[in-house]
C-alpha cells in the first residue's frame, strides 16, 4: 500500500461510493482518507461545480490546487498538518466558511483575503499573538468565530479572553460557539 | 408544527445518550484510569469526547484492528481529561447548542469502524461504553436541531 491518497484517487473513491460524477457534484467528500491525503493538487480543478470541499482527517501539509473552484462557498480542513493560509486566491471571491480546527496555524496572514468570509472556526491551532486577530478585522462579513485550544493569553473561555477578542472585532455574533450580548460588546467597546 | 414534529423525533436519542451517561459512575472512571493500555476501542471514544470538548487529538494515523483500519487514539489527553473530578458532570452539562458541523465531519471517521457501537465496547470496556452513544446522540442532535432551529425562529 503506498502511504498516501493522491487526490485523484479520493475523487475517484468518492465517485464510486455516492454514484456520482465529480464535476457535477455539489458537495464532494474527501474526508478521512486511507491512507490520508498529504498533497493538494490541481486534480481539485474538476469539482466545477463544487460548493462545499470536505478534506478533514488527513495529512495535509500546504494548501493548493484551489484555482479553478469557481462556486466553492464552503472549505473544510479540519485535523490536517497545515501551517500558513496561502494560495488562496482562486476562492478569496467565493468562499463563506473556513472549517480549519486542529491544524498547525500560528500566523493569519492571507485571511484578509477572503472578501467574504462569514465563520472562521480554527479550534485547536496555534495562534498565540492578539496582533493576529487584528487581521480579521479586513474580514467585514466575518460573524462566527472560534478560537478554542489557541495559545492566547488571557485563555480562551476566560472572560478576559472574551473582551480581548470583542474589543478587535466588533462585528462578531458568536465567539466560541457563543452568541455575543449586545452589553458584551458594549463593554468590549468602552474597554 | 414541523419544527416540533422534528424536535420530537430527536428525543428519544437525546433520552438514549443521557441515560448512557447515568450508567457511567465515578467508579468506572477510576477502573479505567487503573489501566496502563485500554482496549483500542475506549480510546477511540474519548477521542469523540475529547472533539465534542475542543480538546487536542494527535496527527492523523490510522492501524488495523480486528480487520479494519481505525485511528489511533490520544489516550494520554484521555487521562488528563478523567482526572478532572467534574468530568462527568461536564458531559451531562455538555452545551450541545455549540456542536459545529466541522465537529460532526471529524467525528463521522470514528462512527464508521464497525466495532463502533455500545454493545462492541462494552464487552472491551464495561460502563464507559455509555461514551459511545454519548458522542453519537450528540451528533445526531446537532443534525436534527441545525434543520428545526430556522423553522423554529420562522
Amino acid at each position: 500500500m503506498s502511504k498516501s491518497s493522491s487526490i485523484k484517487e479520493a475523487i475517484g473513491r468518492f465517485e464510486k461510493e455516492n454514484n456520482v460524477v465529480a464535476n457535477e457534484a455539489e458537495k464532494v467528500d474527501l474526508t478521512a482518507q486511507i491512507p490520508p491525503i498529504e498533497k493538494m493538487d490541481a486534480s481539485l480543478g474538476v469539482l466545477k461545480n463544487c460548493e462545499q470541499l470536505s478534506l478533514s482527517t488527513n495529512n495535509i501539509e500546504k494548501l493548493g490546487g484551489l484555482n479553478s473552484l469557481p462556486k466553492l462557498k464552503v472549505l473544510s480542513l479540519g485535523r490536517n498538518q497545515i501551517k500558513k493560509l496561502e494560495a488562496l486566491d482562486g476562492i478569496a471571491e467565493t468562499l463563506q466558511e473556513l472549517w480549519i480546527s486542529y491544524n498547525l496555524l500560528e500566523k493569519l496572514a492571507g485571511v484578509e483575503k477572503l472578501v467574504k468570509l462569514r465563520v472562521l472556526w480554527m479550534s485547536n491551532n496555534k495562534v498565540r499573538d492578539w496582533a493576529e486577530l487584528d487581521r480579521l478585522a479586513a474580514n467585514a462579513c466575518l460573524e462566527e468565530l472560534l478560537l478554542l485550544g489557541n495559545p492566547f493569553n488571557p485563555a480562551p473561555g476566560t472572560p478576559e479572553y472574551r473582551m480581548e477578542v470583542l474589543k478587535r472585532l466588533p462585528g462578531l455574533k458568536k465567539l466560541d460557539g457563543v452568541p455575543v450580548e449586545p452589553e458584551e460588546r458594549e463593554s468590549a467597546k468602552a474597554a | 408544527d414541523d419544527a416540533e414534529k422534528d424536535l420530537a423525533a430527536a428525543k428519544p436519542a437525546l433520552d438514549a445518550a443521557l441515560s448512557a451517561l447515568n450508567s457511567i459512575t465515578p467508579k468506572d472512571i477510576v477502573a479505567l484510569k487503573a489501566l496502563k493500555n485500554p482496549p483500542d476501542i475506549v480510546k477511540r471514544i474519548f477521542d469523540c469526547v475529547l472533539l465534542l470538548r475542543y480538546l487536542p487529538v494527535q496527527k492523523v494515523a490510522w492501524q488495523e484492528v480486528k480487520g479494519s483500519q481505525v485511528l489511533v487514539g490520544n489516550y494520554d489527553e484521555a487521562v488528563k481529561m478523567m482526572g478532572d473530578t467534574a468530568f462527568l458532570s461536564s458531559l451531562i452539562n455538555f452545551p450541545k447548542e455549540a456542536i459545529t458541523d466541522e465537529t460532526v465531519e471529524l467525528l463521522r471517521p470514528y462512527f464508521r469502524a464497525p466495532d463502533f457501537n455500545f454493545d462492541s465496547a462494552k464487552k472491551a470496556s464495561g460502563n464507559v461504553a455509555g461514551l459511545c452513544n454519548w458522542a453519537e446522540a450528540m451528533c445526531t442532535y446537532h443534525d436534527v436541531a441545525k434543520v428545526v432551529e430556522p423553522k423554529i425562529v420562522a
